[in-house]
């Protein structure tokens, strides 16, 4: 069991953005010098960079003004003792335990990451699974070249914030040429309301080594907000070969503004899976960063929103070196009066020549008062590349719900079976069996109380 | 047999897409155990009856009736017609990814017999068939018809009616895009399938799908109405003459008769 916390601050002190919080949760973290400088970085790139605003191409579609930061405590305790994931309340084990048989697992609850696990062998081969508090003292030279440096608070304000006040995280490091078989786990679960919080994962998977790692984030849903502000450095070394998967699955409460970069160098290969269903208002940015030739790149993501729900998904495909491939595609489901952003952006950048990027949205309007928005945006300094894109939106199809209907299913069973099969083209993708009955049920579960419109 | 009530009967069929008049009064009808072919033109509204009689929602019957088993169906949703025992195979398949010919299917028998099936009796079931028909069992595990050649399609259709058993099939254009050993085997599939109480409605525009499917009557369709109707001979001289001598001869007798 590992643990990380500064308990000594009075919460109350650390209610809102500012300069006396920061400074509390700085001190009180007790990190070597070159992590505080990183604080202090993103302290000062916060302090001046301005909040975006409508205005703002990235902002013009989400209106995220209900964040009220004053409101906020940026660091709650996790409130709850476990040893291991058997001591973990019920609702948290549910949500971890997807049938899968898991090689690593980390928890973390609020701002403090409470119990992680490694198999032993996994430990032998020299993989490390550990609290980010703790990795920067046992392996600063693994750490220290790549935190704070894939996400940095140069990307933006919301960045910038987090490397101020991350707490808790988790550092994750797979030896070269090592195969992890069986999957890591991180979940980020909230149990408070009116809090902040700022986790952090950096997994580095050295050269030639594989591994399938699965960030989850999940709540109940409570009544007052609480926010969200997570960001994941991801680095795939020289024929690495990693399979992401993030599922965010919040309660309706939650505002979340969140970062991934994932960066992959000579002949890595990269398999991501982003499925997102919680939330009041979301705002994730995932950017696929080739920087390597010969990479291949390959994204499947999923949202599905009802009610007032609010998506704003941005992908990016970023080709920085030639002969690199990437093939993505996003599909959403929007019920109720919920709205969705998508952004596509394939970037491919001088010299990246033999470029091969592809990149499709497909959304499906499940109900007249639903609204999504897709934005392509190709940016090609370069001859000699191929670069693909399709975008459409529709409701559940006629003829489709008639081929079915006339097979026996009524309208409504035909229309949730339409629906699954869209799904499924993504959920397939998802690298574990128990994880993919999971985002089914899930599915389900949003569908639930939906009638097709006529 | 043959005295026996038609148990599927269209009386003056009128049917409108979108306010456009198609179908101009059908009469049509058909026995337990009989076979029906229906043949004609290009756009004289086989489709559009095929999808009246499944109920397909953009179809407005303004008038007339389709009597099964002697209630009329016309107000019924294409799930409850499917339930009755009345199977469309359509001309135009639709592919449905992401849910696979197994579970498709195995969902639609449930829906039609309104029973529980195991998922492995269903699969021993679907096999079975599967074989009969000469389809490779590799496709149960494909989505349904996604990435199917349009040959394939119609055999999938032919194997979805074999799972489902109805009391009446209505194939339009089954044989379409076929190879000449295809129509062979889908011809032979239907005619395995095919059992005294079933009865069969198919639209085709060749009489060789029709020797192995042998039709009790062959009704030619022109303009949305049933112009001529005969024997299985009446097919074969069709593909002789085709429609327009044809029809200019039914004319002519018709005009005929109306002088004397
Ligand atoms: N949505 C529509 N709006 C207007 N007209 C339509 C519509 N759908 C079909 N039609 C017309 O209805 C007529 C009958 O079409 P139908 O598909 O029933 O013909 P068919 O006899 O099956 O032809 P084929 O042998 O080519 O399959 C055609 O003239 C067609 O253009
Ligand atoms: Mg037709």
């Amino acid at each position: 069991m590992s643990q990380s916390s500064v308990e000594q601050v009075p919460l109350t002190a650390l209610q809102g953005v500012t300069a006396a919080a920061w400074e509390q949760i700085s001190q009180a973290c007790a990190e070597p010098a070159w992590v505080r400088d990183l604080r202090q970085e993103a302290w000062q790139a916060y302090v001046d960079t301005p909040m975006p605003t409508l205005q703002d191409e990235d902002w013009r579609r989400t209106d995220y003004r209900e964040l009220a930061l004053d409101d906020l405590l940026l660091y709650m305790p996790a409130g709850l003792d476990a040893a291991s994931e058997a001591d973990l309340p019920a609702a948290l084990r549910s949500s971890l335990d997807s049938g899968d048989e898991w090689g690593g697992l980390a928890v973390q609850v609020n701002s403090e990451v409470v119990c992680t696990r490694l198999d032993e062998s996994l430990r032998a081969q020299g993989v490390i699974l550990a609290p980010l508090a703790e990795a920067v003292n046992a392996h600063p030279e693994l750490v220290r070249p790549h935190l704070g440096q894939i996400v940095a608070p140069a990307d933006g304000k919301f960045p910038a914030l987090h490397g101020a006040f991350r707490a808790g995280g988790v550092f994750c490091y797979v030896p070269p040429d090592t195969a992890v078989e069986l999957p890591i786990q991180m979940l980020n679960w909230m149990s408070a309301e009116n809090i902040a919080v700022f986790p952090h994962v950096l997994l580095v998977a050295d050269q030639g080594s594989q591994v399938t790692f699965v960030e989850r984030y999940a709540s109940q849903t409570l009544q007052a907000p609480a926010f969200s502000c997570p960001a994941t450095e991801v680095v795939v070394k020289d024929g690495a070969q990693v399979r992401h998967v993030t599922i965010q699955d919040w309660g309706d409460h939650v505002i979340e503004l969140g970062y991934q970069r994932l960066r992959v160098a000579n002949d890595g290969q990269l398999h991501t899976i982003v499925a997102a269903t919680g939330g009041k208002l979301v705002k994730n940015y995932v950017d696929n960063s080739f920087v390597g030739s010969g990479v291949e790149g390959f994204h499947r993501g999923f949202f599905f929103t009802d009610g007032v729900q609010h998506m704003d998904y941005k992908t990016v495909q970023d080709h920085l070196a030639p002969y690199s491939t990437s093939d993505l595609l996003i599909k959403g489901a929007l019920r109720d009066r919920s709205r969705a952003v998508f952004t596509g952006v394939i970037n491919v950048r001088k010299g990246s020549k033999r470029t091969d990027a592809y990149q499709e949205n497909r959304n499906l309007l499940l109900s007249k008062r639903a609204r999504s928005d897709s934005i392509p945006i190709l940016e090609i300094d370069n001859d000699d590349v191929r670069c693909t894109h399709g975008s459409a939106t529709g409701q559940v199809d006629l003829d489709e719900l008639f081929y079915v209907m006339s097979h026996g299913l009524d309208k409504h069973s035909a229309a949730r079976m339409l629906v699954e099969g869209f799904f499924n083209e993504v959920t397939q993708h998802a690298p574990l069996e128990g994880v993919r009955a999971q985002l089914a049920a899930r599915i389900r579960q949003k569908m639930s109380g939906w009638q097709v419109e006529d | 047999m043959a005295t026996e009530q038609p148990f599927f009967q269209i009386d003056d069929l009128h049917v409108e897409i979108e306010e456009n008049q198609i179908l101009r009064g059908v009469d049509l009808s058909v026995k337990r155990g009989e076979i029906h072919a229906i043949m004609g033109p290009n756009g004289s509204g086989k489709s559009t009856l095929a999808h009246t009689l499944m109920g397909h929602p953009s179809y407005e019957a303004t008038a007339g009736q389709v009597l099964y088993n002697g209630e009329d169906i016309l107000e019924r949703d294409p799930n409850d017609r499917a339930k009755l025992g009345i199977f469309l195979a359509f001309q135009y398949p639709l592919a449905i990814p992401g849910v696979s010919t197994l579970n498709f299917l195995r969902t639609s028998l449930k829906a039609v017999k309104q029973e529980e099936i195991s998922a492995r009796e269903f699969r021993r079931h679907l096999l079975d068939k599967m074989d009969m028909l000469k389809i490779n069992r590799e496709f149960a595990g494909r989505y349904l018809n996604d990435g199917f050649s349009g040959g394939e399609k119609k055999r999938m259709e032919i194997l979805q009616m074999a799972v489902l058993e109805p009391q009446l099939a209505i194939l339009d254009e089954i044989d379409s895009g076929l190879d000449i050993d295809a129509i062979r085997a889908v011809g032979e599939g239907i005619s395995s399938i095919m059992h005294p109480d079933m009865s069969i409605v198919i639209i085709t525009h060749y009489p060789r799908i029709l020797h192995y499917v042998k039709p009790d009557y062959v009704h030619i369709m022109v303009d949305g109405e049933i112009r001529q109707s005969g024997g299985f001979e009446l097919a074969e001289e069709l593909e002789a003459k085709g429609y327009d001598v044809l029809l200019k001869e039914v004319m002519v007798a018709s005009t005929q008769t109306q002088q004397a």
